[in-house]
């Protein structure tokens, strides 16, 4: 009896923990970037670290763009090839987010739930960058891996950068690095910028395009060498964001979790693929 | 190159073919392009500097076939093949009105270390002609249409994205006239070359390139002496709105190019 009194006790509670809101955090591996230098037009895409820098007149700048399409390449080119619009390639929310999020609740897609969204980079050369001597900007035209200093693009005469260094778009900003986190702070050698408002924005309006965006310094700035990409690293660039809701364990798929029936709060994707 | 006239002879002879031909063809540049910072690796683009031709003729009765074959080296580490069988009703109705139809294609065989390697040179082209011709004195008039198609192809592959780009098909519409005075032979051409639309995509990035129409004027003398004729075509491109994207809109060395503004093609050829 007294068994059983314990059981009808804990029943409620059972039953409500299943039901309520949850903090869920993804971690976003980036899948392009590469740095431009004033000082040479050499293209950096393919190598394992990013640099920043700005003393004696050269400057160093990162490239990246958030990812943007799941698919596998033969369905990306074959659905590409036959659409009129931009195949999609420049909207982050529809194909992003819906889909690390799709083992949730469709209400976690609503910008109020999303809590925390952070870029962070690590250092991999031991330097640390103190909060507020980096910027973080949209870029206002599509770049392709080889970008350089002078060229965005190699196809078209759009691709040549109006300003050298990059084009900015100012209509929305940012702030410093380091400053105003939504979640967390930065430790040595971590750069971080918040994010969420950005997150939510493209939330709201899943037509917004990202051509990607630009980092630099603001101040004279030794070089810094930065994980990138092709480090291939736990500390390569990456998102961080944390949403409010229901992705109980019934909602779990194979598909989207790689591992049907556990119930998990914390994952690392790279574009829908868990890692 | 000897095994290579002997087989071409034995073929023509085991067709009874009318006519056979064999030559070479030389582009020299004369104006080009004004140069941009495209971020090109590479930014010389003058035409091909010799090919070798072969041609079959079989004429019968009201028709005739024919099969040009070129090879073309661009440099030692690109070679591109080109091919034209087609087949021309001569005087339908009885009339001075000839009709064709012709297919064509373009093949590339490029090495992985050549700068054209993976590039949009590194293609193969299809396409589909027809045409009619009017025959007065000694005098051709001839419009012709062609289809082409260049086949979708890589561009590279870094930080594990593909980046491909794909290709609309093009029109060509030209119109020309072909006369015979005191031995000589002149041609007058006016193409108008409608490139197709051209995307470029990978996972992360994405651009389209217009559709764009481009006249190309060819003035052409040709004399015949013996078994030997010899051709000297003028060859002048028209303007491209956007002088890097022409780059991938009309990346063709062969059978025309387009990435010289001006540019003279020889042709000399033994027919037997």
């Amino acid at each position: 009896m007294e068994i059983l009194k314990k059981i009808l006790l804990l029943l409620p509670l059972l039953i409500f923990s299943n039901c309520a809101d949850e903090t869920n955090t993804v971690v976003i591996k980036l899948r392009t970037d590469t740095f431009i230098s004033s000082s040479s037009n050499e293209v950096n895409t393919d190598k394992d670290y990013l640099s920043l820098a700005r003393s004696n007149g050269v400057e160093n700048r990162i490239l990246l763009k958030l990812p943007s399409i799941e698919k596998d390449e033969d369905d990306f080119f074959s659905d590409c090839w036959d659409l009129t619009g931009a195949c999609n390639v420049f909207l982050i929310p529809a194909n992003i987010i819906s889909r690390i999020l799709s083992y949730c609740e469709g209400s976690v897609l609503d910008s109020s739930s999303l809590t925390s969204a952070v870029l962070v980079f690590n250092t991999n050369d031991g330097t640390s960058i103190s909060a507020g001597e980096l910027n973080i900007s949209l870029l206002s035209k599509p770049w392709w891996q080889t970008a350089n200093w002078e060229i965005a693009h190699p196809f078209s005469s759009n691709g040549i950068w109006d300003s050298p260094g990059g084009d900015l778009d100012s209509s929305v900003s940012f702030d410093t690095n380091c400053n105003n986190l939504s979640s967390g702070s930065c430790a040595s050698g971590e750069i971080k910028f918040e994010m969420t408002s950005y997150f939510r924005t493209l939330l709201n309006n899943l037509g917004n395009t990202h051509y990607g965006m630009m980092i630099y310094p603001n101040v004279d700035l030794s070089e810094s060498r930065i994980y990138s990409v092709q480090a291939n690293s736990e500390f390569s660039p990456r998102i961080v964001a944390t949403y409010t809701g229901n992705c109980s364990t019934s909602l779990v798929s194979e598909d989207a979790l790689g591992v049907s029936g556990h119930k998990v709060t914390t994952k690392v994707f790279y574009l829908g693929d868990e890692i | 190159m000897k095994n290579l006239f002997i087989i071409f002879t034995m073929l023509s002879s085991s067709l009874a073919m009318s006519e056979t031909y064999l030559g070479a063809r030389t582009n020299i540049q004369t104006s080009a392009l004004e140069r941009v910072n495209s971020g090109f690796q590479e930014d010389d683009f003058e035409p091909v500097p010799i090919s070798l031709l072969f041609g079959v003729k079989k004429e019968k009765d009201s028709e005739s076939l024919h099969l040009d074959l070129s090879a073309s080296f661009l440099e030692s580490k690109a070679q591109l093949y080109y091919f034209n069988i087609g087949q021309k009703w001569l005087k339908v109705l009885g009339s001075r009105l000839n009709t064709l139809w012709a297919l064509e294609g373009m093949f590339s065989n490029v090495s992985e270390d050549s700068i054209y390697h993976e590039s949009v040179f590194d293609n193969t082209m299809l396409g589909l002609k027809i045409g009619m011709e009017y025959d007065i004195l000694n005098h051709l008039i001839y419009f012709n249409y062609n289809y082409r198609r260049l086949l979708t192809a890589r561009l590279s592959i870094s930080e594990s994205l593909t980046t491909k780009i794909k290709f609309s098909h093009d029109d060509v519409f030209t119109l020309g006239l072909k006369s015979q005075r005191d031995g000589f032979n002149y041609l007058t051409e006016i193409g108008f070359y409608t490139f197709g639309e051209r995307k470029v995509a990978s996972r992360e990035f994405y651009l389209s390139i217009p559709e764009e129409t481009v006249q190309v004027l060819r003035l052409g003398i040709g004399y015949r002496f013996k078994s030997i004729e010899s051709w000297i075509t003028f060859n002048s491109v028209g303007d491209f709105n956007d002088k890097i994207s022409l780059y991938y809109q009309a990346p063709h060395f062969v059978p025309e190019h387009f990435l010289s503004k001006s540019y003279v093609t020889v042709d000399v050829k033994w027919k037997f």
